[in-house]
């Protein structure tokens, strides 16, 4: 568990992908999103 | 000496043996925060299934984060956690550090790394003036193998660079700083 206080700083965040493994019959790339995407 | 991340886990869940029911108990918030995860944790949680968040190429959370503008907000505070359902965590077994750890916790103060407890719970509360629990968190700390301490500290290091805490620290104690050769700051 974890209860930490902490935000992300979006200032210094330069990439973000969201990573889902995709099921086998369904592949799909990684989504890869900006910044400005956040 | 503990150097696979695997016995770090099994110290670590030996240490706090009994907490779920101290939790059952506890009126402080559950399960909140996001989530950080060592590179070798993210692969494996990612090859079961689990989604994973990728920040700045070589950093890796749970997906804990609502959607605000097409997006996720980074910035949300205290995002529940995607697994806590029905009163329970639903990945237990293979949670990651930063959840087996918690009490424990790491803090930048004064450009040193240190070893704390978090205060805002109700396992800390009543095991704090136990010696035992200081002394058996220090004892493991003290055995991870130099390796697998730096690669858990300076991707603790890394986390801690792109937060911030506007709504203020968190409320913990102090139990050991990392200095000498244990300084990865």
């Amino acid at each position: 568990m974890s209860k930490c206080k902490a935000v992300m700083d979006s200032q210094k965040v330069t990439s973000l992908t969201v990573k889902r493994k995709p099921k086998e019959e369904n592949k799909k790339p990684e989504k890869p999103m900006s910044k400005n995407d956040k | 000496m503990i150097e696979k991340l695997n016995d770090l886990y099994i110290s670590l869940d030996c240490l706090f043996q009994g907490i779920n029911n101290t939790c059952q108990e506890c009126q402080y918030d559950k399960c909140s925060g996001y989530v950080w995860l060592l590179e070798e944790e993210s692969e494996m949680l990612y090859e079961k299934g689990i989604e994973i968040v990728q920040i700045n190429n070589d950093l890796f959370f749970f997906n804990s984060f609502d959607t605000k503008d097409g997006g996720l907000d980074i910035e949300q505070f205290k995002p529940r956690c995607p697994f806590w359902k029905k009163e329970a965590c639903s990945i237990y077994e293979i949670r990651p550090l930063s959840c087996r750890m918690y009490p424990l916790n790491f803090a930048l103060e004064d450009g040193m790394l240190k070893l704390v407890l978090h205060m805002d719970c109700l396992f800390s509360e009543r095991k704090f003036q136990e010696t035992s629990l200081i002394k058996d968190s220090l004892s493991i700390f003290n055995q991870i193998d130099r390796n697998l301490l730096k690669s858990i500290l300076s991707t603790y290091l890394k986390v801690i660079k792109i937060s911030k805490f506007p709504k203020g620290d968190n409320n913990y104690t102090v139990i050991d700083v990392f200095k000498g050769d244990r300084n990865y700051v």
